[in-house]
């Protein structure tokens, strides 16, 4: 039995421990937390070490073995795992440099997003009167323009490479960080330490990105991952439609567009790309979710 | 009394707001200030009592240059700060704000958190600014291993202590604590209220002390104003407040402070109502739907502030411990008071 | 007999870093008539224990009692559908916040009513007469308008004074108060305390007074219950326990209250240092004994034995001696 009761501090010490535990607990329990991490992770793996990791060059052709099935098929062959497409090109190498094209449009949009949303929400939130009335305005507007038919335009004119698709993109999804960012930073705005941040003389830039950005960041990195899956999405989308990433370049989305014509004879070669879509965004919004609970519960 | 120079000088502040008071009815005027008059001098520690929605911390904000009044000036030592030299007042002028769980930013350290305005006024290279951040949380009583820890890990005394710290670290002459003790429990609040008498004596620095309770502005402060409504309605030095109120409002006040020695039963209130909604201030004495001694003229005019005794001003047609029969104490005509208010 | 008498009270709450002793043995005993004022710092399980009175803890508490007696009728094993009945009827509680504890989706009509005709039935028109009788009684002037007004028409005092009203409609054998004035202002806080007092002696009813405030104490309480860290230090008389404070903790409490008439040039306020201990220790000795000046080697080996005195005046503590004035009122 300790004589001395724990003083504060070591006794705050010792909760915090304790939290920390129950937090990782907490967040080990979470299924859908883990499962999505894990995803998430793996691919961002795959798509980062692209080059060590496919066994064929994705663009080398080899006509004399097109559309080879995979290797559950009897007629398979021993040196494509996954087969090959009707170009003759190693189908497992593509679908891994197609993680990269994902995976890369989908963090540079939100980069994108994110900065223009962010940006925007503390603006309003912080200020108000106004500038809020003003940003509401852009976000309403934004939020009243149909994405699909909007980046179809500008892709469509600007040409689609893969700057363009990330950069219309990026300029598109950024109402859920507006609009969630604003919210956050009116609760925080009236809080005593922002206050007293303006009594020292602190700069406006110090206050948005010092003060209150750490404090909302929460609901942030969890409309972030759903941003994230809404990215990967529209990019397979605008691929789909030819207005997306361009052949030859591997990306998922073309890659269901140029297997469809072949769908009722190598059924494989569209079912493959569609699961590694489904499968991603499904973790991205299992890992969005899991977060949310997990911030949630620490509250 | 040489009356020189004074730190601090706020002169007819008032300050309104527009507010909704309805789904369908427009926006309405709220005047949470209506000309204030206000001195600090150096080394001196003033009170400012008043009850809820007074406008205590509007005044506060104010005078700490983080809300524009509609009209009125403030000036330290002569000279009119404006929203342009903010960083400068900011030097001088410092806050120590009511609730230590929202003072602190959750994210940031302790230590960066006292060094923040060494670093943002760059006012000395980062090894001495660490040096300074420990020996004043050595003076305001904060354990050395505390400074490494967050907000959430300490208590609400010690959050109040590392406020105090941060205000405290550009050496400011002037402190301005907006009700600093009144969510501490009161052992902790006597912690509190010890360490600002030490560093008024140490440091020699200014404060004006915000406060609903007035037993603690008793302990604490020199001279003391009291608010209601937007007014001051009584001013003068503490003890004379105290030992002689002149409003009745400060009467009341006084009549609802507890103190553990009493046993004399049930406070003898002699309020009557509510406060009033600062929407629709009443007319005259905005006192007087709560005052005994509320009389005709009481509704209709306005008293001003007038000397009662040496030192002290007292707004109040009938102010107390004067035996003004029944002639309002007021020389003023009424008719200009009545277009001034 | 004794309204409602507790004892060996024990409410734990299950959290993230272990379990949390947040009532550790308290006794509770109210009469007729008589207020029970409930002190203590923050966090020290004031509410947690008003609560467990009523069954309104949080579904992460435990609790268990000795005893639990409403007029010497056991509540100990009684059902959910018992306790109902007893909640808001016979006895009511004014909680602490009183821009919450009212629903603002009804109107103060619906409100009032809705308890009286949940528990003594009757119709329509004999429940509103009774809401504008108290509504009046608690000094709410035209109450007939004020009745379909929402709570967020209401000042925080019309507030707590609806409140007041709502926990009377039934006639409650007993009310308990949790911080009714802590967020009013002073002069409101007084107002509510002449009010309250006045019924409680027009009524009968026994009154448990939750607060931390020891000059409220001294204005309003019969009987004081200290607590320190989940458990009763001191109980006595107001006289006996405000005059002749036997506990160091009490008696630290009392000298850190500013009193009027001193300024802090001419005396510094006592104080006591260090803090609270851990909430998450079950730990027998005495609770006060990392911050106590009177501390006494056994004090850190041996739990410390309940000293008695005259007029049911008693402290938890090893070193003091109960020297008190019997109480005047029993
Ligand atoms: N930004 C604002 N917009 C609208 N009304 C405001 C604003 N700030 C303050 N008020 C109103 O002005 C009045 C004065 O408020 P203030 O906060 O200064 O009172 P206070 O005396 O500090 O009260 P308290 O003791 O509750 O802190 C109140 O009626 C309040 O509702
Ligand atoms: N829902 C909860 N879950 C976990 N712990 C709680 C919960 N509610 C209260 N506590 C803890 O239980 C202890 C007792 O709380 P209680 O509310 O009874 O204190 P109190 O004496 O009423 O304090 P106050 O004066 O602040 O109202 C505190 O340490 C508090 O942190
Ligand atoms: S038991 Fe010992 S430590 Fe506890 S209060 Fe008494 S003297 Fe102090
Ligand atoms: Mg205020
Ligand atoms: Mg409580």
């Amino acid at each position: 039995m300790s004589d001395i009761p724990l003083s504060g501090q070591t006794e705050a010490e010792h909760l915090r421990t304790l939290r920390k535990k129950a937090r990782r607990r907490a967040v080990l329990a979470h299924r859908g937390l883990i499962f999505g991490l894990t995803v998430v992770l793996l691919v961002a793996f795959v798509a980062v070490f692209a080059p060590l990791l496919a066994p064929y060059d994705p663009f080398a052709q080899n006509l004399s073995l097109r559309l080879a099935p995979p290797f559950w098929h009897d007629t398979a062959s021993p040196e494509h795992l996954l087969g090959t497409d009707q170009l003759g090109r190693d189908y497992l190498s593509r679908l891994i440099y197609g993680a990269r094209i994902s995976m890369g449009i989908g963090f540079g949009a939100i980069l994108i997003s994110g900065l223009i949303g962010c940006t925007l929400g503390l603006l309003a939130g912080y200020f108000g009167g106004k500038v809020d009335a003003v940003i509401s305005t852009i976000i309403t507007v934004r939020l009243s323009m149909p994405i699909i038919l909007i980046a179809l335009a500008v892709v469509a004119v600007a040409g689609a490479s893969l700057k363009i698709v990330i950069a219309v993109i990026g300029l598109l999804l950024w109402d859920q960080f507006a609009v969630v960012t604003r919210t956050a930073t009116l609760q925080v705005r009236s809080l005593e330490y922002i206050r007293s941040a303006q009594a020292i003389g602190c700069s406006l830039s110090h206050i948005l990105i010092r003060e209150i950005l750490p404090n909302i960041r929460a609901p942030v990195i969890v409309v972030a991952t759903v941003e994230l899956a809404h990215a990967i999405l529209l990019e397979a989308a605008l691929s789909f439609l030819g207005l997306g990433v361009q052949a030859p370049l591997p990306s998922w989305g073309l890659m269901l567009s140029e297997a469809k014509t072949f769908m009722f004879f190598s059924p494989w070669i569209i079912t493959l790309p569609g699961v590694c879509l489904f499968i991603l965004t499904l973790a991205i919004n299992l890992l969005g979710d899991g977060l949310r609970d997990v911030t949630a519960r620490g509250k | 009394m040489t009356m020189s120079k004074p730190l601090l000088r706020a002169k007819g502040l008032v300050q309104s707001y527009r507010v909704k008071s309805g789904l369908l009815s427009g926006a309405r005027e709220l005047h949470a200030l209506k000309g204030i008059d206000l001195t600090i001098n150096r080394g001196e520690i003033v009170g400012l009592v008043g009850e809820s929605g007074c406008g205590k911390s509007t005044l506060a904000r104010i005078l700490l240059g983080l809300e524009q009044p509609v009209s009125g000036t403030v000036e330290v030592d002569g000279v009119p700060v404006t929203q342009a030299d903010k960083r400068a007042r900011a030097r001088r002028i410092q806050p120590v704000f009511q609730d230590p769980y929202g003072s602190l930013n959750p994210s940031m350290i302790i230590r960066d958190i006292i060094a923040l305005p060494l670093k943002v006024h760059q006012i000395c290279p980062a090894d001495e600014r660490m040096r300074r951040v420990a020996r004043l949380a050595d003076q305001v009583g904060l354990p050395a291993r505390l400074l490494d820890a967050v907000p959430g890990e300490l208590s609400g005394g010690q959050r109040q202590r590392v406020a105090i710290a941060r205000a405290l670290i550009i050496e400011p002459e002037l402190l301005i604590c907006d009700e600093p003790t009144s969510a501490l429990d009161v052992s902790v609040q006597a912690q509190i209220l010890n360490l600002l008498m030490d560093l008024r004596r140490d440091t020699g620095v200014a404060m004006l002390f915000i406060s609903h309770d007035l037993a603690v502005v008793e302990y604490m402060t020199d001279r003391m104003f009291v608010m209601y409504l937007g007014q001051i309605v009584e001013t003068g030095p503490t003890a004379d407040v105290f030992s002689a109120p002149g409003h009745h409002y400060t009467m009341a006040l006084q009549q609802s402070v507890f103190s553990p020695d009493d046993d004399a039963g049930l406070p003898t209130t002699r309020l009557k109502g509510n406060p009033p909604s600062p929407l629709d201030p009443p007319t005259g004495c905005a006192f007087h739907p709560r005052c005994e001694a509320a009389t005709g003229t009481c509704r209709e005019i306005s008293p001003e502030l007038v000397d009662l005794r040496k030192g002290g001003l007292c707004a109040c047609h009938f102010p107390l411990g004067v035996d003004s029969g029944n002639t309002p104490l007021t020389r003023s005509d009424p008719h200009a008071l009545r277009e001034s208010g | 007999m004794t309204l409602l008498s507790v004892k060996n009270l024990r409410v734990n709450l299950r959290t993230d870093a272990g379990r949390l002793r947040a009532v550790r043995g308290v006794d509770i005993s109210v009469e007729r008539g008589q207020t029970l004022c409930l002190v203590g710092e923050s966090g020290c399980g004031k509410s947690m224990a008003a609560l467990a009175m009523l069954g309104l803890l949080p579904p992460s508490a435990e609790w268990s009692a000795d005893e639990m007696k409403l007029d010497g009728v056991s509540l100990l094993n009684a059902g959910q559908s018992t306790l109902s009945n007893i909640r808001g009827n016979r006895v009511s509680m004014i909680f602490q916040e009183p821009m919450t504890a009212l629903n603002p989706t009804f109107t103060i009509r619906d409100q009032l009513c809705g308890v009286y005709r949940r528990h003594k039935g009757g119709n329509r028109a004999q429940a509103r007469e009774r809401a504008i009788y108290l509504l009046e009684r608690v000094g709410i002037s035209n109450a007939r308008n004020r009745l379909d007004q929402y709570p967020h028409e209401l000042s925080g005092g019309l507030r707590q004074r609806v409140l007041i009203a709502m926990a009377l409609m039934c006639e409650p054998e007993l009310i308990i108060c949790d911080e009714p004035t802590t967020a009013l202002d002073v002069t409101t806080q007084a107002q509510i305390l002449v009010l309250l007092a006045e019924l409680r002696e027009e009524l009968g009813m026994g009154m448990i007074f939750i607060t931390h405030d020891l000059g409220v104490v001294s204005r309003i309480g019969d009987h004081i219950n200290v607590m320190y860290a989940g458990r009763v230090v001191e109980s006595g008389t107001r006289d006996a326990v405000l005059g002749c404070a036997s506990h160091p903790y009490t008696q630290g409490l009392l000298r850190s209250v500013p009193r009027p008439g001193v300024n802090g040039l001419q005396s510094r306020l006592g104080t006591i240092p260090g803090t609270v201990p851990s909430f998450y220790q079950a730990d027998p000795l005495c609770p006060f004994r990392g911050r106590c000046e009177r501390k006494l080697p056994i004090c850190a080996s041996q739990a410390p034995p309940v000293r008695s005195g005259a007029g049911h005046h008693s402290a938890l503590c090893h070193n003091t001696e109960i020297s008190s004035i019997a109480g005047n009122s029993a």
